[in-house]
């Protein structure tokens, strides 16, 4: 091992461990990244060791780098739709959707269940914020599903994994994010979104499929309730009012991103007003509630971008240690296919999905990979879908995924941790299954954006 | 319905987990980061509303202006830089604890203590120093908008930047202190808590 893969594998081990102390993972980023240049540093100067860092190639591009965080227009969607999330999450409407549902479904086995699927999407959809899903979709959910003696894990599993689909289903904080690191035009984000589009719904699908399913196998899964109200007219045209607020806002945004009639950040912004003014028509609109979304909005926005800044001070150094070079060359060395190669980071970045949030993942990994993979000649759209998929799945894989810290945090009592593992294990099932599906039909994902925007 | 913050995005948050304990200047300087926080998200809805502005400039008077697109980008980067701060105080940056909740209490702040000093304030200190140098040749050349229509006055944005990641040392140094107090028992604890959000 040659000393350049030496300190790549260090860096990485560093920042595992110090990560795994406890210590904030933006910190943990950029720590590690000013102890290695420091060793990069001594080792070139002090001790003429064969390498090509140079201080002043890795920390002193850092100002022009953090700079290009900030001027970035497409940036600028991500606060607002974060706000647009929370506000949405805020507004009631999920209730609604959710009492107007169970009245249509209610009376199937496992009804309640596909309601929280159907709601789910909807909501995910809209917000693009995994843990506001999850915990929103647990709060309406979980109660109501218990008293109806649905299983426990099904039910906590079924409110934990849908809320996991916001990230993947358009519009999508992290394909923002994602199309930003691979800056390359056969990926942009409206191709992206729409790339998700056929995926995320999906998934859904296959939710709903197994559910329907396992409730009918095993009778006291999801019984049916007893007393119910006879279906009417009403019932349906409920369902018809309350869906269309969130339809119509999801419409908007994602139509005026596809028809080149906006850009992202417009349709961030009519988002984010789309979203306030439904929490008006709702009554939910008052000076607490946009208080609190605003400050929840820096919070979340200041998360990310302090990862990313992290991240930056992070692939500045591994970078000047030759760790591109080395990352090429292990993957390029590796002896399988173009299809295997993607195979190995998809493994890898599941596997890293245990221990790192999407964020990290994409700021750092896929920057690292991308270029590689596209060089050889792979769809950068059906890798990214790929890639998008496997970072959702580790949402639900412990010992860090992070929907099961929110859903544990709204449980009511009487659900133990044993119970939520339990509980998305299936679900994780059916998200590999989804996953192998889209990497061998990749029309999935390529179909329809390349039908929209023409062929690469 | 009055939704409580279980939907933050640090998932820690659900068990309550033990507190460092506060000082006096610890105490001071959080607050002010908290406040000003607070007060700069507000922010966001002036971001909103120019973002809204370039929609309906397009539309309706058939053209966008650079220098409102640009405006966008510099309040969301300001927004942004100037609320890192605020997300060390509320302790929202993402942090793995499935090893550091079996830690004591000590143990965790001797982490933090250490990590924050010999790596995060080093690290910001470099790109402190050198994020001002960058605005103030920006302020020299009086550098603008590459676009005969965009924003002159480059060098306010690129100054923020630097005095957002100042925030962010005080807030971590004041992060030290309050390991300091729990640790050494100096600064003297005082029984206040800082407010989560």
């Amino acid at each position: 091992m040659g000393l350049e893969q030496f300190l790549v594998l260090a860096m990485f081990a560093s920042f595992m461990s110090l990560l795994l102390l406890g210590f904030p993972v933006a910190w943990s980023l950029a720590g590690v990244g000013f102890a290695f240049a420091v060793v990069g540093h001594v080792l070139v100067e002090y001790m003429a060791a064969d390498l090509w860092f140079s201080w002043g190639g890795t920390i002193g591009v850092l100002d022009r780098r953090i700079y290009g965080i900030v001027a970035n227009e497409l940036m600028v969607a991500l606060p607002l739709f974060i706000f647009m999330g929370i506000m949405l999450d805020r507004s009631g409407i999920a209730e609604r959707l959710m009492n107007s549902l169970v009245r249509v479904l209610g009376g199937l086995r496992g009804g309640y269940a596909v309601t929280v699927v159907i709601v789910g999407v909807l909501l995910a959809a809209s917000t693009g914020i995994v843990g506001a899903s999850v915990v929103l979709l647990g709060m309406l959910s979980l109660g109501p599903m218990m008293r109806a003696q649905y299983n426990k894990s099904l039910a906590v599993g079924t409110a934990c994994s849908v809320g996991t689909l916001g990230i993947l289903v358009p519009p999508s904080i992290m394909l923002v994010l994602m199309a930003d690191r691979m800056g390359t035009s056969d990926a942009s984000v409206g191709r992206l979104f729409m790339a998700a589009l056929v995926p995320g719904v999906m998934l859904g699908v296959m939710y709903i499929a197994f559910i329907l399913i396992a409730a009918y196998l095993k009778k006291d899964l999801a019984p049916a309730p007893k007393d119910r109200e006879p279906l009417n007219a009403r019932a349906f045209l409920q369902v018809f009012i309350a869906v269309l607020p969130p339809l119509g806002l999801i419409l908007a945004v994602l139509g005026s991103i596809f028809t080149g009639f906006a850009t992202t950040t417009e349709a961030s912004a009519v988002g984010a007003l789309g979203a306030m003014l439904l929490a008006l028509l709702n009554r939910r609109l008052n000076l607490a509630t946009l208080r609190h979304a605003l400050y929840q909005t820096s919070r979340t926005t200041a998360f990310i971008f302090a990862i990313f800044i992290g991240a930056t001070v992070f692939a500045a150094v591994l970078r000047g240690l030759g760790g591109d070079d080395v990352v090429r060359m292990a993957l390029t060395g590796l002896p399988f296919s173009e299809t295997g190669i993607v195979l190995t980071i998809l493994l890898v970045v599941f596997l890293l999905g245990f221990f790192l949030d999407w964020v990290e993942i994409t700021l750092i990994i896929l920057p690292l990979v991308a270029p590689v993979v596209f060089s050889l000649g792979v769809d950068p759209l059906w890798f990214a879908m790929l890639f998008a998929i496997c970072l959702q799945t580790s949402f639900l894989t412990p010992p860090v995924g992070f929907a099961l810290f929110y859903i544990k945090g709204v449980c009511p009592p009487g659900i133990t941790t044993r119970d939520i593992y339990l509980g998305v294990a299936p679900f994780v099932a059916i998200q590999l299954t989804g996953l192998l599906l889209v990497f061998f039909f990749a029309p999935l994902a390529t179909w329809l954006p390349n039908e929209i925007y023409g062929g690469r | 319905m009055s939704m409580h913050d279980s939907a933050t995005p640090a998932p820690e948050g659900h068990s309550a987990p033990p507190e460092l304990p506060t000082n006096r200047l610890s105490y001071r300087l959080d607050m002010t980061i908290l406040l000003f926080g607070r007060a700069i998200s507000w922010l966001w809805l002036v971001t909103l509303a120019v973002v809204l502005t370039n929609v309906v400039n397009r539309f309706i008077l058939g053209r966008g202006s650079i220098a409102v697109e640009e405006l966008s980008w510099h309040l969301f980067g300001a927004t942004m830089i100037l609320t890192l701060a605020y997300a060390v105080v509320s302790d929202d940056h993402v942090r793995v604890d499935v090893i550091r909740e079996k830690f004591s209490l000590r143990t965790q702040a001797w982490i933090e203590l250490l990590a924050i000093v010999l790596l995060a304030l080093p690290i910001l200190y470099l790109m402190v120093e050198q994020l001002y140098q960058y605005g103030y040749r920006s302020y020299l050349r009086g550098e603008r908008s590459q676009a005969p229509s965009g924003l002159p006055y480059r060098f306010i944005i690129k100054t923020l930047i630097p005095i957002g990641l100042t925030l962010v040392a005080v807030a971590l140094f004041s992060r030290v202190l309050r390991c300091s107090t729990l640790l050494f028992g100096f600064p003297r604890r005082i029984h206040k808590t800082t407010p989560r959000q």
